[in-house]
């Protein structure tokens, strides 16, 4: 039974900031090692490693060298200091989305706090609150363990060995969650912890057990510590984030005007002084509002977003100039005002990469592309597609824009596929095309499929077809019901097709190669 | 080939996922000519006695058994290291799905057990049988049938020939890779192989109603069910010419089938009355303890002054009560009157057990049966052949003390609230099916509340009156559902019901879960 009257907490923990980064950056995939170091050189020590390191051998505080030795194929990064502050920025920026309260912790990168009172009346109820915490993560591209508890430091000591939402009905249930959390995974030093092996203490809950008043003594200041923060008895209350400036400047356009090069110069002449203060707060910008009060009509809102967050003034005047082209004739008044809001965040500072791990393509010149026909074409004209559950294939997408460029992750190699075989790829038809049929399938089966029709996407005829599988619903509003074949033609193409018995067609929905 | 049967078949009491009523699948199962047919509803045997009744007038072979879900033991090492070559996470800690069927009485027994054990120890709704509960049961004649490769490995060396592999097919899109990793498994293992098709309804017309069920259990409508209905409607109950035809690679796996029924001995005829024996003092049977409380307590009614007749006839019924065996019944009863007497809690006995002069003078009723000239077999009789039904009102605001008495005095194991499981009635129906059918909100509520409460049908004029229109393909479908929806049971928790309970070795013959009493923990 949950107790409404208690005060919440709620600890939002993504695992390995900076590895996730990394991995975002490099997108080798989930089967290339890689670990993030402290620092260049073969002394730097590994501070994060993903699976495919692990299996190798790598070791979370192993000599960089040592690592290399255990796995040659190993890409060591070095963890940017900066660009983590940037990260962990933007996702506390995200996580204001759902409580005015988040503080992000000063000593664990990744590790935030989340007031979660007053947000059930929103959402519905913690669940459902902490759900669209985790979805709103993974849009951004965070894999994050969200721990709805009532204590600080127990909170995030559950964090560290759960997955996914957890949501702990009472306080009794978080310090019995607690209790299991190994001790070597609360940071506390080796020496110590073995210390503690030997009286059989592993546990947080063992240690509490254990009397507070000799723990300095026998076993050192970090037990102590350990001990008195895991009693409750320091934990300090939440320290959210203070509200950002409002970084504003309003032009009166006298008299209103239509002409973009003029509202150009005008934006030109505030624009520095926007970039001043931002800089004065140590940010840059991440992206403009421009609300355009048009005389007599409804005012029209632009947000120009650069490639990555910058104080150069000529580019965002360049971004603007693109978007303001872009309405053309469509202001359907003159221009009496514009309100330019400008957002900002801590610039990342990344690291100077090395020759040899130089990606052939330049990704920064990508997003400085994309930047400019978003600006230009509105932010609807950069999408990518986002998987959502469906049975029919083509509801199995949607389109929505994209802010930056990610690339594409591949899923593993099914752990049954042999060597030497290469995985294929099937590709989606915009709209799947009727094709020819021919007798033959027998009393009860369906007539044959041809190629006729589809002959851009096949070359001679239909050999063989492996099937099928059947998907089928949709009866409260249009009857579907298709049975999917994989086809085999004698010029060698793989063709995914249907049968749809309604209609008692054939139709052609991707090619496999 | 002479038949097949169905082992894996889920009714309306797999909540929210089931769309048959248990007796609809067995008449259907004896119309297209299967030789037996599987209960095996998710972690519960509650359709086990309707589908019983059902099947033995039909002489179908019904084997009993159920769904469960098996966790997977934890990783070496807790949270150590990953192991080289480990599956990643998420698979890593994926549950196992098998279906267990009882042989004989002592395997329905371990079931029924094992899947107490589960209600009992998991969160509500989500009963997980532990890997070591099951190979400790491993012993009992339990017959496993699962799809899931690692579950064959862990059971196998435990369960030797009573495991199978479990072949599903529904023309899934995924379901050729599973079965291809499922059959490697299985060869290493020497494990056999038998087919099947879950059964979620017994024939394809009943689809929609599933879809519905399972949109109701997600809380979405149908039209963002997305992934949460099944794929297809292959998920009817298959004829033995249907099942060859969707196993023609392999008929093998059909003619197993049979050997697995063939295997499965028990039937519910099998269970009957024994009353757990209770502590006695002095070693006295229970027939005699019940004689001494008897005459003692006549003693106290008559003021010393016993008359014959009332002799004669406590004579004549406790002769009945030994001979039935009933004897621990009354005790327990007496047991629980007599703690209300001594904690100064009203209570009464009321009904039919007026009738009897011994429970008079145990003190459980209050009339004079011979007095008032009552009829004793009104309340027992050998040929009836039902047990004694002796029904005891307590005063409710201390009712929780004597639960609580007895569950200290016989073990939490050992004593259990009867539960009944509500169903859908016209109001709800209307409510649900519309929601999931995405009909605005206040037309809901109008046409809900123009069914009647408890009536058998679906009121369509009440529909039409509440502005649905019952001639639209929505409304149509409205109807139609709600007809098919009706007595089948909503949700999983059974509710206690709350003037009745009774105590017996429960986990041994029947499912129990945790009740939610307030003040009981």
């Amino acid at each position: 039974m949950i107790d409404p009257a208690i005060p919440r907490l709620t600890c939002v923990r993504v695992p390995e900031l900076g590895l996730q980064r990394i991995e975002r950056d490099l997108s080798l995939g989930t089967e290339t090692p890689i670990a993030a170091v402290d620092r260049p050189g073969s002394a730097g020590r590994l501070c994060a490693v993903n699976p495919a390191a692990h299996r190798a051998g790598a070791r979370v505080g192993a000599r960089a060298s040592a690592a290399l030795g255990l796995c040659p194929a190993l890409r060591m990064v070095v963890l940017d200091e900066a660009a983590l502050t940037g990260d962990v920025e933007a996702i506390a920026d995200l996580l204001e989305r759902f409580s005015p309260r988040v503080e992000a912790s000063a000593d664990t990168p990744g590790l935030f706090w989340i007031d979660p009172a007053g947000m059930t009346r929103l959402f519905g109820d913690l669940e459902r609150w902490s759900a669209a915490i985790e979805r709103a993560l993974v849009d951004a591209g965070w894999r994050s363990v969200i721990v709805v508890g009532f204590g600080r430091f127990l909170g995030a000591a559950i964090a560290l060995c759960s997955r996914g939402v957890r949501i702990l009905p009472a306080p009794a249930d978080e310090r019995a969650a607690a209790a299991e959390v190994p001790l070597v995974r609360l940071g506390l030093p080796h020496r110590r912890a073995d210390a503690l092996a030997a009286i059989d203490v592993h546990t947080l809950g063992d240690l509490l057990r254990l009397p507070a008043a000799e723990l300095r003594g026998r076993f050192g200041r970090e037990v102590a510590e350990l001990h008195a923060r895991a009693s409750g008895c320091c934990d300090p209350p939440l320290r959210p984030r203070p509200p950002r400036e409002v970084i504003e400047a309003t032009i009166v356009i006298d008299p209103p005007d239509d002409q973009s090069e003029r509202l150009l110069f005008a934006i030109k002449a505030a624009l520095p002084a926007l970039l001043a203060r931002l800089q004065r707060s140590g940010e840059r910008a991440r992206a403009l509002t421009l609300t355009l009060e048009l005389e007599h009509e409804a005012p029209l809102a632009l947000r120009i977003e650069p490639a990555e967050p910058c104080e150069d003034a000529r580019l965002l005047l360049d971004l603007i100039r693109h978007r303001l082209a872009g309405l053309g004739h469509q202001l359907a008044a003159p221009v009496a005002e514009i309100t330019i809001l400008a957002e900002g965040t801590r610039p990342p500072t990344p690291q100077l990469e090395l020759e040899a791990e130089a990606p052939r393509r330049d990704p920064r010149a990508a997003a400085r592309a994309l930047a400019q026909i978003r600006a230009a074409f509105g932010d609807a004209s950069v999408t990518r597609a986002r998987l959502k559950p469906a049975h029919l294939p083509e509801a199995g997408f949607t389109w929505e824009p994209a802010q930056e460029l990610r690339p594409p992750r591949l899923r593993p190699p099914a752990a049954n596929l042999s060597e030497g075989t290469s995985m294929l790829l099937r590709r989606l038809l915009p709209r799947p095309l009727p094709m020819g049929a021919k007798a033959g399938g027998g009393p009860d089966a369906p007539p044959r499929p041809t190629i006729a029709g589809v002959e851009a996407y096949a070359r001679g005829a239909i050999d063989r077809l492996h099937g099928p599988y059947r998907v089928s619903g949709g009866w409260w509003n249009r009857l579907i019901e298709r049975d999917y074949y994989y086809a085999e033609t004698s010029a060698g193409d793989l063709l995914w097709l249907f049968y749809d018995r309604p209609r008692q067609r054939w139709f052609l929905h991707g090619v496999v190669d | 080939m002479t038949g097949a049967a169905a082992l894996w078949v889920k009714s309306n009491f797999s909540f929210l996922c089931g769309a048959s009523h248990p007796d609809e699948l067995v008449e259907r199962a004896h119309a297209i000519g299967l030789r037996a047919l599987a209960l095996t509803d998710r972690s519960g045997v509650y359709g086990s006695v309707r589908a019983h009744v059902a099947a033995r007038p039909l002489g179908l072979k019904l084997l009993h058994g159920a769904e469960v879900t098996i966790a997977r033991p934890p990783l070496p090492g807790g949270f150590g290291p990953l192991q080289a070559g480990a599956a990643p996470p998420g698979e890593a800690e994926a549950p196992g799905c098998a279906v267990l069927l009882a042989q004989d009485r002592r395997g329905w027994s371990a079931l029924t057990q094992l899947l107490s054990r589960a209600h009992l120890d998991c969160p509500r709704g989500q009963p997980t049988i532990e890997l070591d509960h099951l190979l400790a049961a491993g012993d009992a004649p339990i017959l496993a049938l699962t799809g899931d490769p690692w579950l064959l490995g862990a059971l196998r060396p435990r369960l030797g020939d009573r495991l199978y592999g479990l072949c599903a097919r529904a023309l899934r899109a995924d379901e050729g890779g599973r079965e291809r990793a499922l059959r490697r498994r299985a060869a290493e293992l020497s494990v056999p192989l038998v087919g099947a098709v879950e059964v979620l309804y017994h024939e394809r017309s009943r689809r929609r109603l599933q879809d519905v069920l399972a949109c109701i259990e997600a809380g979405r409508t149908l039209a963002e069910a997305a992934t949460c209905t099944r794929p297809n409607a292959e998920h009817a109950l298959p004829s033995p010419a249907e099942l060859m035809a969707i196993f023609a690679d392999d008929p093998a796996l059909v003619a197993r089938t049979l050997e697995v029924a063939d295997r499965c001995t028990f039937t519910l005829d099998d269970l009957s009355y024994r009353y757990p024996v209770g502590e006695l003092p002095d070693g006295t049977s229970a027939a005699e303890h019940l004689r001494q409380l008897t005459l003692a307590g006549a003693r106290e009614r008559y003021q010393g002054r016993v008359p014959p007749e009332a002799l004669a006839q406590i004579d004549r019924e406790l002769t009945l009560i030994h001979e039935l065996d009933y004897g621990g019944y009354f005790l327990t009863m007496w047991d629980i009157v007599e703690f209300c007497r001594s904690s100064q809690i009203l209570c009464q006995g009321r009904g039919s057990a007026a009738n009897s002069l011994v429970c008079y003078c145990l003190g459980i009723t209050a009339i004079d049966p011979l007095r008032m000239d009552l009829l004793f077999e009104r309340f027992l009789s050998r040929e009836r052949a039902e047990p004694p039904d002796i029904d005891l009102d307590i005063e409710h605001e201390r009712r929780e003390e004597v639960l609580q008495y007895v569950y200290s005095r016989y073990g939490r194991r050992y004593a259990a609230m009867v539960a009944s499981v509500i169903r859908y009635r016209p109001r709800s129906a209307v409510r649900e099916v519309g929601k999931v059918l995405g009909l605005p909100a206040p037309i809901l509520d109008r046409a809900a509340k123009l069914q009647e409460s408890f009536g058998g049908e679906i009121d369509v004029d009440g529909l039409k009156a509440a502005g649905v229109d019952v001639d639209a393909p929505l409304g149509r479908h409205l109807v139609d559902l709600c007809r098919e929806i009706l007595g089948a049971p909503p949700t999983s928790p059974p509710t206690p019901a709350a003037s009745s309970w009774d105590m017996t070795l429960w986990t041994r013959w029947c499912r129990s879960r945790p009740g939610r009493c307030r003040g009981a923990r």
